[in-house]
């Protein structure tokens, strides 16, 4: 009995050690989780947004009516619960670009699928020959913050110019499939992630992104961000002639090389409550700088006469990154917004595309429209890719689309007339930066483009520039 | 013998025959369906319920290799093209979804003739207004058939062409959590079970 | 002493093994997230659910997700991708499940209020909203889209948050695990990959 006697005890006692250790082990587990989760966060109480599409440029005649779409926590409640908020505010605006400034009051509408406030502008100041500027503030009634549209306000108003006489060019109907050959691939890199590759983010059932920006300099080298492989390749003639590594965030990127060399990469995400980062590196690779730019969301870098400028929402402006070798603060890079990129002739472009099928360009110095084209498509047109000057020239780069069809138009315009219009495949198996997909570098032109072998660059040449 | 293993003979042996009777073990007598399968290869552009499926993918010309499998509870339709890594799959119930056909469809990209995932669609319902859930499943190697528990019966789906297959049940479909628990058994020739397997699809992507 | 050493050896070896099960299947879902009813309700705004939509920025991607808790921060960052792993957020269509207000009867054409920290997916996939599968959805000329239209394709779906000057459009969209959820430039109207799509039944 003695033995027996032991071992019921032996049982009993590991039993018992059996069932209190797991309740232990969950006790625990749920004072850890209890420490760790929470409930639904405060996070974006108080916050405000706006989206805006401005009347860059206008044609005789038209009526104007800004829009703005305000995004607020709704009065009172729940800031999930989806109901609108309590949104207003003013717009400053006057006509021509100096001077002061009167103020009109938004009306609120009942349909918000193009903004639900808004103002008409009044017929004197939309049909001035001058054009007109503008500026927004917008206010969130219940919670008392407001927000100003462009950042810069009064600074650096949102500036409108009418197209006078513009040259119009009258595409027609696309025609599809009639693509130009490629004049050269001057960079070439299956998926992978070894030399001369190119990384690949995503599965066969979720969004692919691969390399995401590029650029070409002067001497025709091809810098390939291949954010995936935390890396730039540099490719000349088709070959890979180098690599450097660089530090940056698996995201769809923007890219851009700068004089002597020097690497700029706008982050394609951001931090919780802040803006995207700009990050410089130099040539090798090393993070010289990272700064905030201005606004929340970015459509594209490139390299303005003094230095990175990134196109920005919702003030839908071009701003300066740097004043030279000087970084901006977010202030000052609001402050010095302009609606056109800036050219380095002093001059800027200021692109909008207007209605289903229509693109406006004008080139704008000391502050009136020197030259302007209006480019009308029967054809659905997207986004513009590129809008650049080559000479006495501008190129333009746009999708056309159907449902099932999309390629890029790509044109070059003089003072006169259309000069040259061809069509390039859109090459889009996996994505990039949205605007990233070409770059003009003199009469050359050069398309990022990806298929399931991998990604590649390829160059047209577009003839002299007069 | 004394008590402490008397005790522990009485308690263990009845639990083992459970788990013999509930895991598998041993042979039991159950009910099965064998579907049908025909491989095709097709010129297009194609005609009546097979173009309407095709209407859902990018294929326009060529030919298109079709996995047809009929079932008890669907019809589906598997596509592909080849030197293509895209795979679509239309599936349909006799219960049409707003006036359309084929109720379900899918698609994923092969990666050395495997799918990573296997596509779950739930919006079918059959006749008697029970959600069906319907995913791919990659054959191993030797695969003719691939098994479904269905509850009280079990259902084959035969491979074809060494695409991922086409399965489908009523049984054990989470609509509310947008997933399907698919317990399966992959068979190679003469009955042999060559792999078992239960795994859990969720709606994504 | 044997009785103890037995108890203390079993009590050890349960502790560290419920943990360890514990740890590894705790989650950001199963943690916070509940399956309570969603709310009816008699409106929807474009305005009001770009306010819904943009809570879930910054709060995380999950594959075949879910729900998110509006703290501005990801509590299951890097994810393995396309595996559901019970992380925080949602995927590119349960995301636009919920801001869409859908039901999960497909039949159902009405407007249902889903809590951020619900966790649902709904039974559409990106190319479910790209055929316009379901009562609520439906499809839109793509250059008609707006506010709240979005545009589908077999792999991914996003919302249209405003339009871009030059063409593009801010889009709100569960991206990628590396990407997260946020609002993103993207050029996927004039991709013929894309269709557009749109909620049928907004009230303003």
């Amino acid at each position: 009995m003695e033995p027996i006697r032991t071992r019921w005890r032996m049982l009993t006692g590991g039993l018992s050690g059996l069932i209190l250790g797991v309740a232990g082990g969950i006790v625990g587990i749920a004072l850890l989780a209890g420490g760790a989760s929470g409930g639904a966060g405060d996070g974006g109480t108080s916050y405000i947004m706006a989206g805006h599409l401005p009347p860059l440029l206008t044609v005789a005649g038209q009526d104007v009516t800004i829009r703005y779409a305000i995004v607020c926590p709704p009065p009172g409640g729940d800031v999930s619960s989806g109901e609108p908020c309590d949104g207003g505010g003013d717009v400053y605006i006057r006509s021509g670009h100096t001077g002061g400034f009167e103020r009109l009051s938004l009306t609120r509408g009942a349909g918000s699928a193009a903004g639900r406030y808004f103002v008409d502008v009044p017929a004197s100041i939309a049909a001035d020959p001058r054009g007109f500027s503008y500026y927004a503030v917008l206010r969130d009634r219940d919670h008392g913050t407001e927000l100003t549209v462009p950042a810069g306000g009064a600074d650096a108003p949102q500036q409108s110019f009418p197209l006078r006489d513009p040259v119009t060019v009258a595409l027609g109907a696309h025609s599809f499939g009639a693509t130009r050959t490629a004049d050269a691939r001057v960079a070439d890199a299956p998926w992978g992630d070894g030399v001369g590759q190119a990384g690949l983010l995503g599965g066969p059932t979720s969004m692919r992104i691969g390399p995401s920006s590029f650029d070409v300099s002067r001497d025709g080298t091809v810098a390939l961000l291949d954010e995936m492989n935390d890396r730039v390749e540099r490719w000349r003639g088709g070959a890979l002639v180098g690599s450097v590594p660089v530090e940056v965030a698996a995201a769809t990127s923007d890219f851009a090389v700068g004089a002597g060399g020097t690497m700029y990469v706008i982050d394609g995400r951001s931090a919780a409550g802040d803006t995207p980062l700009l990050r410089t590196f130099a040539p090798d690779g090393l993070l010289v700088r990272a700064r905030h730019i201005a606004e929340r969301t970015w459509s594209q870098l490139r390299i303005g006469p003094r230095g990175p400028i990134v196109q920005q929402e919702p003030s839908e402006q071009w701003m300066p990154a740097t004043d030279g070798a000087a970084p901006l603060d977010r202030a000052a890079q609001a402050r010095a917004g302009s609606p056109g990129r800036p050219l380095a002739d002093g001059s800027q472009l200021v692109v909008l595309r207007s209605g289903v099928g229509e693109v406006r360009l004008a080139r704008i110095a000391g502050g009136a429209v020197r030259a302007s084209w209006r480019v009308l498509s029967a054809t659905p047109l997207g986004e513009v890719q590129l809008a650049d000057a080559t000479g006495d020239r501008v190129v333009l780069v746009v999708k056309a689309y159907t449902d099932t069809q999309d390629e890029f138009v790509v044109l070059v315009l003089d003072g006169r007339r259309l000069v040259q219009r061809f069509s390039v495949p859109s090459d889009q198996w996996a994505e990039a930066a949205p605007l990233a997909h070409f770059r003009l570098v003199g009469s050359s032109l050069y398309k990022l483009g990806s298929t399931p072998a991998g990604a590649f660059v390829d160059r047209y040449d577009l003839g002299g520039a007069r | 013998m004394d008590w402490l293993r008397i005790s522990a003979v009485v308690t263990v042996t009845p639990l083992l025959a459970a788990a013999a009777c509930t895991g598998g073990g041993g042979e039991r007598r159950e009910a099965r369906v064998v579907d049908r399968v025909r491989a095709l290869e097709i010129a297009l552009p194609a005609r009546g319920s097979l173009a309407r499926c095709l209407e859902l993918t990018p294929f326009r010309h060529g030919r298109v290799i079709a996995i047809e499998r009929l079932g008890r509870v669907t019809r589906s339709v598997t596509v592909t093209q080849r030197g293509s890594r895209a795979l679509f799959a239309c599936d349909e119930t006799g219960v049409k979804l707003e006036r359309r056909e084929w109720c379900g469809f899918s698609a994923g990209a092969l990666r050395d003739g495997r799918l990573a995932d296997p596509r779950l669609n739930i919006l079918c319902v059959d006749r008697h207004r029970r959600h069906v859930a319907s995913v791919f499943v990659n054959p191993v190697r030797g695969a003719r058939w691939i098994s479904v528990d269905q509850g009280p019966y079990t259902e084959l789906f035969p491979t074809a062409r060494g695409l991922p297959v086409r399965v489908a049940s009523t049984h054990d479909v989470d609509y509310g959590r947008a997933r399907a628990t698919f317990r399966i058994s992959q068979i190679g020739p003469g009955g042999r079970i060559l792999v078992r397997r239960r795994f859990v699809a969720q709606v994504a992507g | 002493m044997k009785p103890l050493a037995a108890f203390l050896a079993t009590f050890v070896v349960a502790l560290a093994l419920t943990g360890v099960t514990g740890a590894r299947t705790h989650t950001f879902q199963s943690a916070n997230c509940n399956t309570a009813t969603p709310q009816p309700t008699a409106g929807m705004t474009r305005d009001g659910q770009m306010n819904y939509a943009i809570i879930a920025a910054w709060d995380g991607y999950q594959w075949g997700g879910g729900c998110w808790n509006n703290d501005d921060h990801d509590a299951a960052p890097n994810d393995p991708p396309q595996q559901y792993t019970g992380g925080e957020g949602g995927d590119c269509s349960g995301f636009t499940f919920k801001t869409w207000r859908e039901a999960q009867d497909t039949a159902n054409g009405g407007r249902y209020y889903w809590a951020p920290l619900r966790n649902v997916h709904g039974p559409y996939t990106a190319e479910a909203f790209k055929n316009a599968a379901g009562a609520p959805n439906g499809t839109i000329y793509k250059p008609n889209a707006d506010a709240m239209d979005g545009f589908a394709s077999t792999w991914h779906v996003g919302l249209v948050f405003f339009r871009g000057s030059g063409g593009w459009d801010q889009i709100i969209e569960a991206k990628c695990e590396a990407c997260g959820t946020n609002l993103f430039d993207e050029s996927y109207r004039s991709q013929s990959a894309f269709g557009g799509i749109r909620r049928i039944g907004w009230t303003g």
